[in-house]
């Protein structure tokens, strides 16, 4: 382990992710996620291929796993963003689903599933990103989600161990917010509020 | 809270955003106003917001048109602007 990177406390192994049209799983993903520092944390970009617009759904199931023997009181919280990452015309993307949380009883080796309604998903060649995060039950410490390792192989992911850092307070980070119209042409001189 | 109003390419920034859940609100006339939730999980982070156009009210009127006496008019022009 590098110097400097305190020892892991836990590790979320998110066994799958299934993308499911008509009760019908059209694909399954392995991966592998970790709780991270700040400026290490990012959404999961899942790749979609649907090709006709519709709603589908996503069903994820997330367990976390002990590594140090440490007992946490835990709850997940799952968040899905649909994004264009074609560079073929815009088409109106719809904003993100809702902040889903799991019970706030979740233990070290247990887990929660979730079905994420998926609206209006355009393109095949747009993606999703799944927002991923563990909340300590106890202080409300919000931990977030990296993936350090995907596994597009076929490999077990709880094969495969990576080393975390917890954070110890909150990030701050820039962010840009674009509004356009349902023609996807940019709108200038809107008033955004962010609290 | 921060405020910001968008460029010429739709796009406004905020910096030192704490991680977590943001109330975001956009308005611009004419159309809808926007009012939603943002979580903000990782810098630079992207969000997109689609404004819609309210939708016309349309309803279904009838003029009558009688002379001083009441009685009916038939085949008067009407024009509605």
């Amino acid at each position: 382990m590098p110097t400097g990177i305190p020892a892991p406390q836990f590790q979320i192994t998110m066994f799958w992710v299934k993308w499911i049209e008509n009760g019908t799983v059209k694909q399954a993903w392995d991966m592998l996620a970790s709780v991270g520092s700040p400026g290490h944390n990012a959404p999961i970009q899942i790749p979609a291929w649907t090709s006709a617009v519709g709603s589908y759904n996503l069903q994820v199931e997330v367990t976390v796993k002990n590594l140090t023997g440490q007992t946490l009181d835990l709850k997940l919280r799952v968040q899905v963003c649909p994004r264009n990452t074609s560079g073929l015309p815009p088409l109106p993307i719809p904003p993100c689903g809702q902040l889903l949380d799991s019970p706030a009883d979740i233990h070290i080796g247990s887990g929660f599933t979730w079905i994420l309604p998926i609206w209006q998903l355009q393109m095949w060649s747009e993606s999703i990103d799944l927002h991923l995060e563990v909340v300590d039950a106890v202080d409300q410490t919000v931990y977030n989600c990296i993936v350090p390792y995907y596994d597009n192989a076929g490999y077990r992911a709880d094969d495969f161990y990576v080393p975390i850092d917890v954070k110890s307070g909150p990030d701050t980070f820039n962010i840009t917010v674009h509004v356009q119209d349902q023609q996807s042409v940019a709108v200038q001189g809107a008033s955004v509020n962010l609290s | 809270m921060a405020t910001g109003q968008t460029d010429a390419n739709g796009n406004v920034s905020f910096s030192s955003v704490t991680s977590g859940s943001h109330s975001l609100t956009v308005a611009k006339q004419p159309y809808n106003s926007y009012s939603g939730t943002v979580n903000v999980t990782y810098d630079g982070q992207r969000f997109t917001v689609t404004l819609t156009m309210p939708t016309p009210t349309t309803y279904t009127i009838t003029i009558h048109v009688q002379d001083e006496a009441g009685a009916a008019l038939q085949s008067a022009t009407v024009d509605l602007g």
